[in-house]
């Protein structure tokens, strides 16, 4: 399967190696992985802070680096969102997948060779989960299901656990980290304290915006808790 | 007046309140997931409440029309506002009739966004909020900080030291219990020695002419049945088609709410009492502006039940008062901008678009979508600061050509690596209370470049 | 009157795209016990009740719960609802229940003003056990004619919780709310 893989803007210069885990993983999988590479981001700061009427340049600068596939795949639930909501081609649109999503739905990934003998705790990011419906939603009188978790139940020695409130929101929300900065720094401390009290060793989820804002705040504060990305788990090997 | 982030940021100074504060309203966010869950039926429940509201908004003109002509024939009033100042007027000339000093009135949020008993008071009449959560906030001067549970900011403490104050309980006593009943017996005595009675609107029947009046304290029935005069306040939106819907409404409204089965009182008003007089009002004031406006038009199938509220990580850390107008939470940050758009700019921006909200509405409001829209929208009215819209624009630029992109991200990443206190300083929001990413050796694409080539 | 000729305007210029009128609501068939179930509601909601089978039984379970305290339980029609403001407990007549919130129809013919469920102290309905009905829907369908001036819908006693949450039952309605079911 062909496969092209997109890699967020501050997951490219903050993060590699959560995009190196995404080619591994997928090339462990058998997907022939091609990375464009004059890719720079999806729109989403500026048409989130306002500014959507400015992406022009931003969304040919995609569509021209991933024209021709069939699946785009990214290790980011909040920019696929993005695209499949607000990029201007429809083939684009389409063709978006967020990894998990990727490897559940379509891979139809039933095992992986892959350690994690740690406790981690899920963190559900809210764009990923209510708007590409990865995970259900507690709000909702539906069935519970999830397209991100099951996968870690493939991994060897990892044992997990959801915080008390499930799917709050852990307050990165783009700009509004700036913006609002007493609110979101508040809203990523309450829900560190609530997987610090299940005595977690690393909180992990689908979107390393919300692990990096959290990540800042547990390092600021010493904390032993580290974040990682679910990709780097699911790649994770002895 | 402060901006909701300036104001949020003096809220959560207290953190122990804060806590508190987002602990209460949370609780209440759990009894309604109770409620909810125990309606096999809810999420049908909800489309059909949904589709009821659209075909209102799809023929309101017919429907209040309908709802005039059988109220009429009922023996009720129909006045039509068209603006605050307006309906604010009408109740002034119905209630100098009565030729009395006293009006008890029950929540209405519409009545608030009027600022209704400013300008009664300033024309001589005392006006009693009769709920209790208004009547204490009343006591202490203050906007009402929750459509549903106006007090919910204060601490029982609060409220004893309030009491204290106006109605003479002894101090420092903060029992739930003993301050209710010493309202009670002063909120009595106002509904005892009062004529005219002012009532919100939370259901008006197009088929029936009737209105509905929901509360658990029975403060609006307690007025509005002793009193001569009753004047019912209403947006026009608050019109539905067929009793029947009513079913749907009440079975959704308080679950949605507060958990609660129903409420208390579920309050059907037909015809006039014999020898009362009963004045319904319609007021548009900007509703058939937020009609007009496709993104937007959802927002007016609201029944202020403020589940949105409650399950707002934002507010629930911030507070109603720091949405400076009277609706809070997400419903009220899609519809201030309405009122007014430079005053209301930053309320869109309140919100890290996570979508819970949307989720609990009982009628499927697209709230998060509709702030996104409104940014967009005040944006594009020119309201963004200078330096945010040039960083916008910047920025835009240099995500859309990619060697500038990658000269940028490398220039950002060896600041940081060799002289981080460019970056890591007072100037720097994020660096407040979080570190900085660290920084990485390459960028992915440099290292592609160096080993996948 | 110009402002009503100016809202109709406004809203008759607005294009909206045409929706149909729902159809009737048809709530999910369950196998519940309805009367049991409605038990269970007026529990929930602090209401006390006590079954009987006559109107004996009921005047004494009456006696026992309001001991020596005068009962008021005339319909006759009473211009001023101030009148009422000494009632201790009154009796009324409920037209029926709903079972899956503990709501009981009233109808303003069976009380002698508006006012009274509300001013009295303490409020006592009678029901007849088989005037029960699963959920508002069907309630809506008995009331679909009903043209009274005045009705509710009344589920427990008043209460609040507008102090710190903390509920209090009794607000400015009655503090207790007893259901006579008659079997």
């Amino acid at each position: 399967m062909r496969v092209a893989l997109f890699v967020p803007c501050y997951i490219d210069q903050f993060y590699p190696q959560v995009a190196i885990a995404s080619l591994e993983l997928l090339e462990k999988l058998g997907c022939e992985v091609v990375i464009p590479e004059n890719q720079t981001c999806c729109g989403q700061p500026m048409a989130n802070s306002g500014f959507a009427n400015t992406t022009d340049g931003c969304d040919a600068n995609f569509s021209q680096n991933f024209a021709g596939f069939d699946y785009i795949v990214g290790p980011t639930g909040s920019c696929i969102l993005h695209l499949k909501e607000h990029h201007p081609l429809e083939k684009i649109r389409n063709s978006v997948y967020e990894i998990c999503e990727f490897m559940t739905d379509i891979l139809k990934v039933t095992s992986l060779n892959a350690t994690f003998p740690h406790k981690v705790g899920l963190h559900q990011s809210c764009h990923g989960q209510r708007g590409l419906g990865l995970n259900s939603m507690s709000e909702l009188n539906a069935p519970s299901y999830t397209k991100v978790f099951n996968l870690l139940d493939l991994v060897q020695g990892i044992d997990w656990v959801y915080p008390k409130r499930a799917d709050e929101c852990c307050g990165f929300g783009g700009t509004f980290c700036v913006s609002e900065e007493a609110v979101s720094v508040k809203m990523g401390k309450d829900r560190i304290q609530e997987h610090a009290d299940n005595e977690i060793d690393f909180i992990t989820g689908t979107d390393t915006s919300c692990l990096m804002h959290m990540e800042g705040i547990l390092r600021r504060q010493n904390s032993k808790i580290k974040v990682i990305h679910i990709v780097e788990i699911l790649n994770s090997y002895a | 007046m402060l901006s909701h982030s300036e104001a949020s940021e003096k809220f959560i100074a207290d953190e122990e309140r804060t806590n508190w504060h987002d602990e209460t309203l949370w609780f209440v966010r759990s009894k309604r997931d109770v409620a909810s869950k125990n309606v096999d039926d809810w999420e049908r429940l909800r489309n059909q409440a949904s589709d009821i509201k659209d075909y209102t908004l799809s023929n309101l003109g017919e429907l209040l029309i309908q709802f005039e002509s059988i109220a009429q024939v009922n023996g009720v009033e129909v006045h039509w506002a068209k603006d605050a100042a307006e309906l604010n007027q009408i109740v002034l000339t119905i209630a100098k009739e009565q030729q009395v000093q006293t009006i008890v009135k029950s929540k209405s949020m519409l009545t608030e966004e009027c600022h209704l008993n400013d300008f009664l008071e300033k024309n001589g009449f005392d006006v009693v909020d009769t709920d209790l959560g208004e009547r204490i906030v009343q006591f202490r001067n203050e906007a009402p900080s929750h459509i549903v549970l106006p007090a919910i900011h204060l601490k029982k403490e609060d409220v004893g030291e309030t009491f204290h104050q106006h109605l003479g309980t002894p101090k420092g006593n903060k029992d739930p219990q003993f301050l209710t009943e010493a309202a009670r017996q002063h909120l009595r005595e106002k509904f005892l020695s009062s004529k005219v009675a002012i009532t919100g609107v939370n259901f008006a029947v197009a088929d029936t002419g009737e209105f509905v009046v929901c509360t658990n304290e029975g403060n609006a029935d307690m007025g509005a049945h002793l009193a001569d005069v009753h004047i019912a306040c209403m947006g026009i939106e608050k019109v539905i088609p067929r009793r029947e819907d009513l079913s749907v409404f009440l079975r959704l409204l308080a679950r949605s709410a507060t958990g609660q089965l129903i409420t208390t009182y579920s309050s059907h008003f037909m015809k006039p009492r014999k020898g009362q007089k009963m004045h319904i009002i319609l007021l548009d004031n900007g509703r058939t502006r937020q009609l007009a406006q496709d993104e937007y038009r959802n927002s007016l199938k609201c029944i202020r039940c403020a589940a949105c509220f409650n399950t707002c990580p934002v507010y629930r850390r911030s507070g109603g008062h720091s949405y400076h107008q009277p609706v809070a939470g997400p419903i009220g940050s899609i519809l201030a901008p309405n009122f007014d758009k430079k005053a209301n700019v930053d309320l869109p921006f309140a919100s890290t678009l996570c979508g819970s909200c949307s989720n609990v509405c009982p009628v499927k409001i697209n709230i998060h979508e509709q702030l996104w829209f409104w940014r967009q929208d005040l944006m594009k009215e020119g309201l963004a600061p200078v330096t945010k819209k040039m960083g916008m624009m910047g920025m835009a630029w240099v995500l859309a050509h990619p060697s500038v992109y990658q000269i940028m991200g490398k220039l950002f990443r060896t600041v940081m690596k060799f002289a981080p206190f460019i970056i890591n300083n007072g100037l720097n929001p994020w660096f407040k209370q979080r570190e900085m990413p660290e920084v990485p050796k390459q960028s992915f694409q440099e290292w592609v470049k160096t080993n996948r080539k | 009157m110009k402002s009503r000729e100016e809202i109709l305007q406004a809203i008759k210029a607005v294009s909206i795209p045409t929706h149909e009128m729902p159809t009737s609501y048809l709530p999910d068939q369950n196998q519940l016990n309805v009367y049991a179930q409605f038990l269970s509601s007026l529990k929930t909601v602090g209401a006390h009740y006590v079954e009987v089978s006559n109107e004996a039984e009921a005047s004494d379970a009456l006696n026992q719960l309001f001991p020596s305290i005068n009962r008021y339980n005339q319909i006759e029609i009473v211009e001023d609802g101030l009148s009422l403001a000494g009632v201790e407990v009154l009796e009324i007549k409920g037209q029926f229940g709903v079972a899956e919130n503990g709501a009981i129809w009233l109808d303003e013919d069976d009380f002698p003003h508006r006012v009274a469920p509300f001013i009295c102290q303490h409020l006592v309905i009678h029901l007849k056990s088989k005037n029960v009905f699963a959920h508002m829907h069907e309630a809506y369908i008995k009331l679909e004619k009903a043209s009274t001036g005045f009705g509710l819908f009344l589920s427990g006693p008043s209460k609040t919780a507008d102090i710190e949450q903390s509920l209090v039952i009794g607000a400015h309605g009655a503090r207790s709310l007893v259901i006579i079911i008659y079997n």
